[in-house]
């Protein structure tokens, strides 16, 4: 349990950090954001039951909604029920390769 | 296995329902702290960005551009001072007092959203910013308005956002048309009559009639103008004169009334 909050904890700082990076130092740079990218690729390639896609989602929503003009939590919900509905298509419809080194939390 | 399970639905309801108790209470206090905790490194970082950009650009291109900018600039000085001599003759017999000058308060950029054009800077309701006063940068360019007000910060909605309209003009030719953000830092000119004749490097400014903005805030210059048989108005594309990376400090205008909000 605490290796999961220790793990959970450590995703937040690490996208934070990025996150405060992508829209100071790299909005100079690229409109592409790196961690939108992250956050599809580890949601698309990783196991039905794993869980870094939906808190690396959810996580992306609510700094996006905290440093955006939106309501506090509607990206984030929005990210969060997309998140589980990509799985529950890939889960039931969709047969596509999942990677087990993906970290899990 | 399930994906939907019970505990996950229950979670959903529980972070909807908390949600809507922090944008009930506290939404603008929340992001206040958040912002003051992270201002000093997004500050930094984004003048980082702004230097490195800026010198990472082609010097010679540059200066040849600078240069040519200066000749034009020179001869436009030469003809204002025969106009400013005749407006302040025209004036004095009239009687007129000077220009009203603007109220401004300086705030220093801190970030730029990701997925869209807004600006986050360093003053806020505590300095007296409120919804809806235009921000402009030197030369009285305009850059936006600020569309969201928290103790110490505020937000600020760049004229390329996305479907933001702003009536302008262009002096030269009388023109009167819609500036239309298009994102990604571009800007679109739309309802432009036909029976007009539009001019590549024409200068657009704000018009009063928006009642959004003080008329005669520079936008940019006309480019690509396109006259097309089957539509009703010309459009053309509009050149920004500011460069996000070489701006680090804005002007907020205090304006008496906000007719549109």
């Amino acid at each position: 349990m605490i290796k999961e909050i220790v793990k959970t904890l450590a995703l937040f700082i690490g996208m934070y950090y990025l996150f405060i990076f992508e829209s100071s130092y790299l909005s100079f740079f690229t409109f592409f954001s790196f961690l939108l990218l992250f956050v599809l690729v580890v949601n698309l390639l990783e196991e039905p039951q794993g869980r870094l896609g939906l808190f690396s989602a959810f996580f992306f929503g609510l700094l996006l909604d905290i440093y955006s003009a939106h309501y506090i939590g509607l990206i984030a919900l929005s990210f969060l029920i997309s998140s589980l509905l990509l799985k529950f298509i890939l889960f039931k419809y969709v047969r596509i390769p999942s990677f087990s080194w993906i970290p899990k939390i | 296995m399930k994906i939907f399970t019970k505990k996950r639905i229950m979670v959903l309801c529980l972070l909807a329902f908390s949600f809507l108790l922090i944008n009930a209470f506290f939404k603008n206090s929340l992001k206040n702290f958040v912002y003051s905790k992270s201002e000093s490194l997004m500050a930094s970082l984004w003048n980082n960005g702004a230097n490195q950009s800026f010198s990472g650009k082609n010097q010679e291109e540059l200066n040849k551009k600078l240069i040519e900018e200066n000749q034009k600039l020179l001869s436009d000085l030469a003809d204002f001072q025969k106009i400013k001599e005749e407006n302040n003759f025209l004036r004095n017999s009239l009687d007129l007092g000077l220009e009203k000058n603007f109220d401004l308060m300086i705030g220093r950029i801190i970030s730029k959203d990701i997925l869209s054009d807004f600006l986050l800077i360093n003053i806020g309701s505590n300095s007296g910013v409120k919804k809806g006063f235009p921000v402009i940068i030197s030369g009285k360019v305009l850059l936006g308005k600020v569309i969201d007000v928290y103790p110490s910060y505020s937000r600020v909605m760049l004229i390329t956002q996305k479907n933001n309209l702003i009536d302008v003009e262009i002096p030269d030719s009388e023109i009167f048309a819609l500036s239309k953000g298009a994102g990604g830092l571009n800007l679109a000119l739309d309802m432009v009559a036909r029976d007009k004749e539009l001019k590549n490097s024409s200068l657009i400014v704000t018009s009063a009639l928006g009642g959004n903005y003080p008329a005669g805030l520079l936008m940019g210059k006309v480019r690509n103008a396109k006259k097309i048989d089957n539509e009703a108005y010309q459009t053309a594309e509009i050149e920004k004169v500011f460069d996000l990376n070489a701006i680090n400090n804005v002007f907020v205008i205090k304006i008496a009334e906000i007719y549109n909000d």
